[in-house]
């Protein structure tokens, strides 16, 4: 494996490490919905968001939007290893009056472009987002995470018609498909398969790839950038809750705070993940 | 009888003008094009419109967004779907981030007229007054919409401006001059009671005082065009000492009328009588000027529930 690519598996289980510290001390909060996502997150803020921690408004930087926010610990997790903010301030998650608020809060969190939560809402910001990146003819991408629970959500699919229309190529939405959504399975909650159908329905580039392999979602990102005319969604298969095995593909860790002897396992888990890398 | 001119018509020609100076203001629709008048400003700035479609929700988020990134973005619609159904857009994605984002509602109150209640925004001010961060603008003419736009463009932060349908009479020169947050007194011939009003209504109770003057009946009548922040200093002032007290809106009461029962309260003013005019119930299927007399909020009505607490 290649040195920087190791470095980015690496990581990705200290960003989970975090998220998990982040839960456990707030003692409420969305492991699980983190861990799905680390990956994802590690590849866009360690490679590839051309993003300024010491000018986090800089005009031309890329755009992201986590439409999915209550996965905000890993996100907190990422702004602060990247230098947004310090690491130590983590442990503010959720806590009162903090600026690591329970969803991302763009007043309130350096990095952070956009307020987002509640679901759906997201996906339509970084549409917002892009029309002005079109509008100005700039070079900048804009990136969502979203859920695969939360396409259920009208607004998601009223932004993709819009971007589908708009020829929005600057927009690239990653979809943390887990399958899990709070209640238990998307697919038998409301089914949203196919989802490639209906994404290339609105006019959208769609690619489909395993979630947790860096290597593909790097790849994923650069086709994405070399298709001209439409947007593109990443439909990233993912496991709820992966690095901590009694999370993983288990929907009742949506949001729940591990115990005492729970956290000590999770940390000997993803630890020996961390030291996997090295 | 005066001019009649839509407020969306004042609307229209006061984007067009503020455009011309401020390149950062764009318009976002929600299929309301046509509805609006907007071609103007389609054909001279037609790279800073966006057409959402009929989504509503779509168009409040993107919107936010987009003010996120420097713009001034009048997102135009209509009231009931903007204040109910995009809602949650505009508290937690316009009025949250305290973002430019300039909420044009036609439609407002009883003025989607014949379409029934579907239409009918007539729970809008009691909805968006309960939403920090947000400024509310409730024009009451054309002339006042017009100056309404560059007003709601100078606030920092979200504004929920209300429009209506159909044409209502002219009540303001052209010359007049509107201050934000404060609110004009349209008459002042006495203390016998002072009605507050907005929007089509204030029109309507200055025709009120008119006629009850000739009666003998003196009044005031204030018209508060900012909703939130509301003018609690000329409440206070006007309605110091006033026989009664009455509000008058063209939706449910508990719009501007409990905005100034709050406001008596705190201020400690106790006038012997005080009724809130407007609806309690959904609107029905009418003309607008049908709809003001059913719900007795036309100049009869408004001096009609006057003369009854000045007899009381």
């Amino acid at each position: 494996m290649d040195r920087e690519i190791r470095e980015l598996y690496k990581k990705s289980y200290e960003l989970r490490i975090q998220a998990v510290k982040m839960v456990y001390h707030a003692k409420t909060g969305h492991a699980a919905p983190s861990l799905s996502m680390a990956e994802l997150i590690t590849a866009l803020y360690f490679k590839i968001l051309q993003v300024d921690p010491a000018n986090p408004r800089w005009k031309d930087r890329d755009r992201f939007v986590l439409s999915k926010g209550h996965a905000c610990p890993i996100y907190y997790a990422a702004l602060a290893k990247r230098g947004f903010f310090p690491e130590e301030d983590l442990m503010e998650y959720r806590a009162l009056n903090s600026k690591l608020q329970g969803h991302p809060d763009m007043r309130k969190c350096p990095g952070v472009d956009m307020t987002t939560g509640s679901l759906g809402n997201g996906a339509s910001a970084s549409l917002g987002m892009a029309l002005i990146g079109q509008k100005e003819k700039k070079d900048y991408y804009v990136y969502a995470i979203c859920g695969d629970g939360e396409l259920q959500e009208g607004i998601v699919w009223e932004s993709a018609l819009y971007a589908g229309n708009a020829h929005a190529d600057h927009l690239i939405w990653l979809v943390d498909y887990n399958g899990l959504q709070s209640g238990g399975s998307v697919r038998e909650i409301q089914n949203l398969e196919s989802l490639e159908e209906k994404f290339k329905g609105f006019g959208w580039d769609v690619q489909t790839i395993d979630g947790h392999k860096i290597e593909e979602i790097l790849g994923a990102v650069e086709t994405a950038k070399e298709r001209k005319g439409k947007p593109s969604v990443i439909l990233a298969k993912t496991t709820k809750g992966k690095g901590v095995s009694y999370m993983e593909n288990q929907y009742l860790w949506h949001m729940k705070a591990p115990n005492a002897e729970q956290y000590t396992q999770a940390m000997e888990e993803l630890l020996k993940e961390v030291q996997s890398y090295e | 009888m005066s001019k009649m001119v839509s407020t969306r018509t004042g609307f229209g020609q006061g984007l067009v003008e503020l455009a011309a100076e401020r390149s950062e203001v764009i318009t976002a629709s929600a299929d309301t094009y046509r509805s609006f008048a907007l071609g103007e400003f389609v054909e001279k700035y037609p790279d800073r419109y966006y057409e959402f479609g009929i989504a509503e929700q779509n168009m409040l988020t993107a919107s936010g967004a987009m003010a996120a990134e420097g713009y001034c973005v009048f997102a135009v619609g209509y009231s009931p779907f903007l204040s109910m159904r995009a809602l949650e857009q505009i508290r937690t994605f316009a009025a949250y981030p305290n973002l430019n984002v300039k909420v044009a509602a036609g439609l407002s109150g009883l003025s989607g007229d014949t379409d029934g209640v579907t239409h009918q925004g007539t729970e809008d001010i009691g909805i968006v007054r309960t939403i920090p961060n947000m400024t509310l603008l409730c024009p009451a003419d054309a002339v006042a919409a017009k100056a309404f736009v560059k007003i709601a463009a100078d606030i920092e932060g979200p504004v929920y401006l209300r429009l209506g349908r159909g044409a209502t009479p002219i009540l303001y020169g052209e010359d007049q001059e509107f201050s934000f947050g404060k609110a004009i007194r349209v008459r002042e011939y006495g203390k016998k009671a002072v009605v507050i009003a907005c929007g089509s209504c204030v029109y309507e109770a200055a025709m009120a005082a008119d006629a009850l003057m000739e009666k003998g009946i003196d009044i005031t009548v204030l018209d508060m065009h900012t909703i939130k922040p509301l003018d609690a200093d000329s409440i206070e002032a006007c309605c110091q000492g006033a026989d009664s007290v009455i509000t008058v809106e063209d939706g449910t009461i508990y719009g501007l009328g409990s905005a100034v029962a709050e406001t008596l309260l705190e201020r400690h003013i106790l006038p012997k009588h005080f009724r809130r005019l407007g609806l309690t119930t959904f609107g029905t299927a009418g003309t607008y000027p049908e709809l003001l007399h059913f719900y007795g909020l036309d100049a009869e009505g408004i001096g009609a529930a006057v003369e009854e607490l000045a007899n009381s």
